[in-house]
């Protein structure tokens, strides 16, 4: 005796999932193109950002001797929070990392041009550190995804992160992606960073990770140190 | 690990709503709005309920009560309770019990087995059908007549009918979860029953054509489970089970969760060790939807079992280790978390890029299906909504199935490993 069975049943059952299946694989894909336009945004605004402090900076320069504290305190408003946009929109594409499972090429293309876009602008915040005398501490953070530890890094300094808020200025470098760049070869070469996780803070290299106390005593020091340069100063 | 992981968990996805598309369509096929009506049957059947009863001196009264008091004519009812040996007062209880009521008898029987003591009392029996009844649970008034009417109407070929279990008064958090996993089932179970795809005939009153079960040799004494041994063994025998949608029955379900895993883990192992002695049945087209789909269904239940313990170990279990970890590297100083979240909102970091499709996707489509099968479901058996009962989907769609999972896995390495068997 035979029993029943109902192949058109499977098949439609069949075919129904993988519409299910890939209609989330095409809503995976748009979703995907629109976070590249949507870094694609997000780097077009750090563009003008940063060529408006470079105006502002080289402005101050031609300024030098006369009294630029009405100009520094407005640029260090704005310094502030470009740096903070630039963090900000660098902890996205973090996570975007973890996220993105299509878009390689651009993701490699988006990841460099965070890392150039970082040092630029840890360039001028050193700069205008000296020129305005910043309340501000940076971090040049390098790490890459086969170290392993360098995640418990990453999250003691998003920590002192929260804390400081827009003082404290962290710019990581993503060594899987800034390998090949020639600027971050020069840096690192100067800095000498030859492991990673690495952080440079006002020009001083420390290696492996620097736990919370340490670094909560370093960044207190280079907070003093700028505090007193700021009130001597005054006087 | 990644990849293998990603592939194992589409895989899962992919099975799972495979499997559920199947039912909401068969569901759509059939009419299950429309109740059996009961016929007007002259002449019912004869019909024996066995009661096996081992220390059950709790509930074997109420449970006796409920079989002699169902709605059928008395000189076509008789109650057997078959006392497996009790060490407490069942046999008393019992005994007295008989000597007020004719149509009730008892068995005394050496200590051996539920699967024995129905045996032996079916040497005993000559009526046209039987009944399992378990010790702890209650039938209702009109269940006999509904069920037999089943057998009535439908092909000769049926050779048991099966219940609409529910949980009897559940009280504490584990039971009521289990009341609408028992609610998800009965809807379940008519859908197993219209495919001809039925792989358990529960204890807790099913009805067996006396005559079938004699010819294929009564019920299996080495199973854990015999009521699925002996649904396997019909189906393999090409006979028929059909599940009656308003035959209820009330049985009493483990309130900790001790026995409940002890429970569950017998079902799994008895449910494994009965698949694998079946398994010639699998993807056979002799076998129908019992075959093709059913028998592949149930072996990726039980492996699935152990993939969600692999899942919740990814999802649950390390990103807790990650956060625990992290605030320890931060001396524990979670306040400037909460004053973060406080000052700026918990998704203020929220934008298309670190919106995670793959999981949404995932966690939607199933929790939607789910929410609307077990809706369906309490639809379907007349139980009402209340708060209470809303508020425990919440732990039987996260945690409840997480915990099955882990006793299927326990289950299936000790059939690997051959472990010997436990009551």
């Amino acid at each position: 005796m035979k029993r029943s069975s109902y192949p058109k049943r499977y098949l439609l059952s069949a075919f129904i999932t993988l519409l299910i299946f890939f209609l989330g694989i095409s809503l995976g894909i748009i979703i995907d193109n629109m976070r590249v336009s949507y870094v694609e945004n997000l780097n077009a605004q750090q563009e003008i950002n940063f060529e408006d402090l470079q105006l502002q900076s080289s402005y101050i320069n031609t300024l030098k001797s006369e009294n630029s504290s009405d100009v520094c305190s407005a640029y260090q408003a704005v310094i502030e929070r470009a740096v903070g946009d630039l963090s900000d929109s660098l902890a996205e594409v973090e996570d975007y990392s973890q996220n993105n499972r299509i878009n390689k090429e651009d993701y490699d293309r988006i990841q460099k041009k965070y890392i150039l876009d970082n040092i630029r602008y840890w360039f001028l915040v050193k700069t205008a550190k000296k020129q305005c005398r910043l309340n501000t501490t940076t971090i040049l953070y390098f790490y890459d995804s086969k170290c392993t530890i360098c995640p418990n890094q990453g999250v003691i300094l998003s920590y002192f992160k929260k804390i400081y808020g827009n003082n404290l200025l962290v710019f990581p470098i993503n060594m899987d992606y800034g390998k090949d760049l020639s600027i971050v070869k020069a840096i690192k070469n100067q800095f000498n960073v030859t492991s990673y996780p690495s952080i440079i803070v006002n020009g001083v290299t420390y290696k492996g990770v620097v736990g919370k106390e340490e670094l909560a005593g370093i960044l207190k020091k280079d907070f003093q140190e700028a505090n007193s340069l700021n009130s001597k100063d005054e006087k | 690990m990644n990849t293998l992981l990603t592939v194992l968990l589409w895989g899962t996805y992919l099975v799972g709503l495979y499997s559920l598309i199947f039912w909401l369509i068969t569901l759509l096929n059939t009419d299950i709005t429309k109740e059996p009506k009961l016929k007007k049957i002259k002449n019912w059947p004869s019909v024996s309920v066995l009661i096996p009863a081992y220390n059950e001196e709790k509930t074997i009264e109420a449970c006796a009560l409920s079989a002699l008091s169902l709605d059928y004519p008395k000189d076509k009812l008789s109650v057997i309770i078959i006392n497996d040996g009790s060490k407490d007062k069942t046999k008393q209880i019992a005994e007295r019990l008989a000597k007020k009521y004719d149509n009730l008898r008892v068995i005394n029987l050496e200590n051996g087995g539920k699967a024995r003591a129905i045996n032996k009392a079916l040497e005993t029996v000559d009526s046209e059908y039987f009944a399992c009844l378990d010790a702890d649970s209650f039938v209702d008034r009109e269940t006999l007549k509904k069920m037999i009417s089943i057998f009535k109407r439908s092909s000769s070929k049926v050779a048991a009918v099966v219940p609409a279990m529910k949980v009897y008064n559940p009280k504490t958090a584990l039971q009521k979860i289990q009341d609408i996993e028992y609610n998800t089932a009965i809807l379940l179970n008519r859908l197993l029953s219209e495919l001809d795809s039925a792989y358990v005939t529960p204890g807790p009153f099913s009805v067996y054509k006396t005559k079938v079960v004699k010819k294929i040799g009564g019920f299996d004494e080495q199973s854990l489970t015999e009521d699925q041994e002996i649904a396997y063994r019909l189906q393999k025998n090409f006979y028929t089970i059909k599940q009656c949608p308003d035959a209820w029955v009330f049985t009493s379900t483990p309130s900790n969760g001790r026995a409940f895993f002890k429970q569950r883990r017998r079902w799994n192992r008895g449910g494994i060790e009965t698949w694998l002695k079946y398994r010639r049945l699998l993807l056979n087209p002799k076998y129908g939807n019992f075959g093709i789909m059913q028998m592949p269904l149930i072996a990726v239940g039980y492996l699935m079992g152990i993939l969600a313990l692999v899942f919740a170990f990814f999802f649950y279990i390390k990103p807790l280790f990650r956060s625990i970890h992290d605030l320890y590297l931060v001396n524990w100083d979670f306040m400037t978390y909460i004053k973060d979240a406080l000052k700026n909102g918990l998704f203020h970091n929220f934008t298309w890029l670190n919106f995670d499709f793959l999981t949404f996707f995932f966690v939607f489509t199933f929790s939607a299906l789910a929410i609307i099968t077990v809706i369906y479901a309490f639809k379907y058996t007349k139980e009402g909504w209340k708060l209470g009962r809303i508020l425990m989907l919440i732990p039987y769609i996260l945690l409840y199935y997480l915990l099955q999972s882990v006793i299927v896995t326990v289950a299936l390495t000790e059939t690997i490993l051959n472990k010997k068997r436990r009551w």
